[in-house]
């Protein structure tokens, strides 16, 4: 048996309870440690979920405004055009509606039935009638001009016989030209030819063409010449007269607005500046491309083409 | 011809009035669409020209008023409008029982050959 001595037995159990109550202690520590470690990481933790949390709220925030905006800003700018249709509608309105009574009171006086009408008052009512027309021409190329602008003009599209087409032109424009010393044919190559286009507008860029060589082709024999061909999957058409013809400077600023050539070329004031910008306008919705060839003396040929079957891109 | 204009633009109705009387024909003025119905209500007319922009009571509201008393059986109507008239307009005022749509500003020699046409087509 060893004997221990008592104060060594006393000394190992102090020793052991402060080694104990230190590893205690220094155990509590740690553990105190980890505790505020996981309560900084849980802390951080939660910071970063509630940023992000707000950074997903502001983006989601920020596109549903930007989609209202979007939204609200369709519906002003179809409330512009509603606007806008409603203001052309209204303003065609006013404008024509005085041409009613300056237009029919000038025929009345005219063809006398109002009383026996002077030459000179009968010329003075034909220059009336003359300027209250181009105003009425006026009118309504401004507002096709602003439609073809603001890509709100609307095309018919359907099927249209050429033939038939040019059998109305011929005996429309013999009418006109009756009394003017004007040579018009028509040359169409295709015969029982259907093309799918806007008859309407069509017609209106013929007149408007039409209507130029009128202006410019010698007072006597004056002639005037359209025709249609097929080539190459499209159908081409052309009018051509023998007037004074476009240098190629002129030819170049030919379809902008308002673009005239200058009143000392020209017999008559009338047009209104934006038939050949109108015309080239509808040629192009329709498909198609319109160009001019002249060599500034001779006379002048318009050319006109489209794909034979088109649908035009803004057709309502 | 007995012809009832229609329109609330005083200048047109009288110049038409005029023109109409001068030609031989019976010719009644409405410048708006109530007197116009009071007017069809008490004599027989034969041709209608309606302004269809009118204040208040509209061109088609004498339509639909009409059709409602049945009055459009025996009468031509023609309509004169001095805006642009979309194909949808034109259908809707030729479903409701016009027969013509005319663009202001109307030439009235025109305007008179389509009503002898009509009358020629009613006597034929």
């Amino acid at each position: 048996m060893i004997v221990i001595d008592e104060t060594i037995l006393y000394l190992l159990i102090a020793f052991a309870s402060i080694t104990t109550i230190l590893l205690i202690r220094t155990r509590q520590k740690y553990i105190r440690q980890i505790d505020e470690l996981e309560r900084n990481l849980k802390l951080r933790t939660e910071e970063t979920t509630a940023k992000e949390k707000l950074r997903t709220e502001e983006t989601t925030a920020k596109e549903k405004l930007r989609t209202e905006e979007t939204t609200a800003k369709e519906l002003s700018n179809k409330l512009d055009s509603a606007a806008r249709d409603e203001f052309s509608a209204m303003i065609t309105h006013e404008l024509n509606t005085p041409l009613v009574p300056i237009l029919g009171y000038c025929k009345m006086l005219k063809t006398e039935m109002l009383g026996k009408i002077e030459p000179d008052q009968l010329e003075a009512l034909e220059m009336i009638e003359k300027n209250a027309n181009r105003l009425e021409v006026l009118i309504s190329d401004i507002m096709d001009a602003r439609k073809l602008d603001l890509n709100r003009l609307r095309f018919k599209i359907e099927d249209l016989s050429l033939d038939e087409f040019f059998l109305n032109l011929d005996s429309d424009y013999k009418k006109i030209l009756e009394n003017k010393k004007c040579h018009f044919t028509i040359i169409s190559h295709e015969k029982n030819l259907v093309i799918k286009t806007d008859k309407s507008r069509l017609r209106q860029v013929f007149d408007n063409l039409i209507g130029n060589s009128i202006k410019f082709v010698p007072e006597n024999n004056g002639e005037i010449e359209i025709g249609c061909k097929k080539v190459n999957g499209k159908i081409v058409f052309h009018v051509k007269d023998n007037g004074i013809g476009i240098s190629s400077e002129k030819q170049k600023e030919l379809f902008q607005k308002f673009y005239q050539i200058d009143t000392s070329e020209r017999r008559t004031s009338d047009g209104s500046g934006l038939g050949l910008a109108i015309s080239k306008g509808i040629v192009e919705k329709l498909g198609g491309v319109i160009s001019v060839e002249s060599d500034g003396k001779t006379g002048t040929t318009f050319y006109f083409e489209f794909p034979i079957y088109y649908r035009a891109k803004n057709y309502n | 011809m007995k012809i009832l204009l229609i329109d609330d633009n005083i200048d047109i109705t009288k110049m038409l009035h005029k023109y109409f009387t001068l030609k031989g024909h019976s010719c009644s003025i409405a410048n708006d669409g109530q007197s116009g119905l009071d007017l069809i209500n008490n004599q027989p007319f034969d041709v209608v020209i309606l302004d269809v922009a009118m204040p208040k009571f509209s061109g088609n509201d004498v339509l639909e008023e009409l059709r409602k008393r049945g009055k459009l059986k025996n009468l031509t109507i023609v309509t004169l409008t001095a805006s642009i008239l979309t194909g949808d307009t034109e259908n809707t005022l030729k479903a409701n029982g016009v027969q013509l749509c005319l663009r202001k500003p109307i030439d009235p020699d025109i305007l008179m050959e389509h009503l002898q046409q009509f009358e020629n087509k009613t006597m034929g």
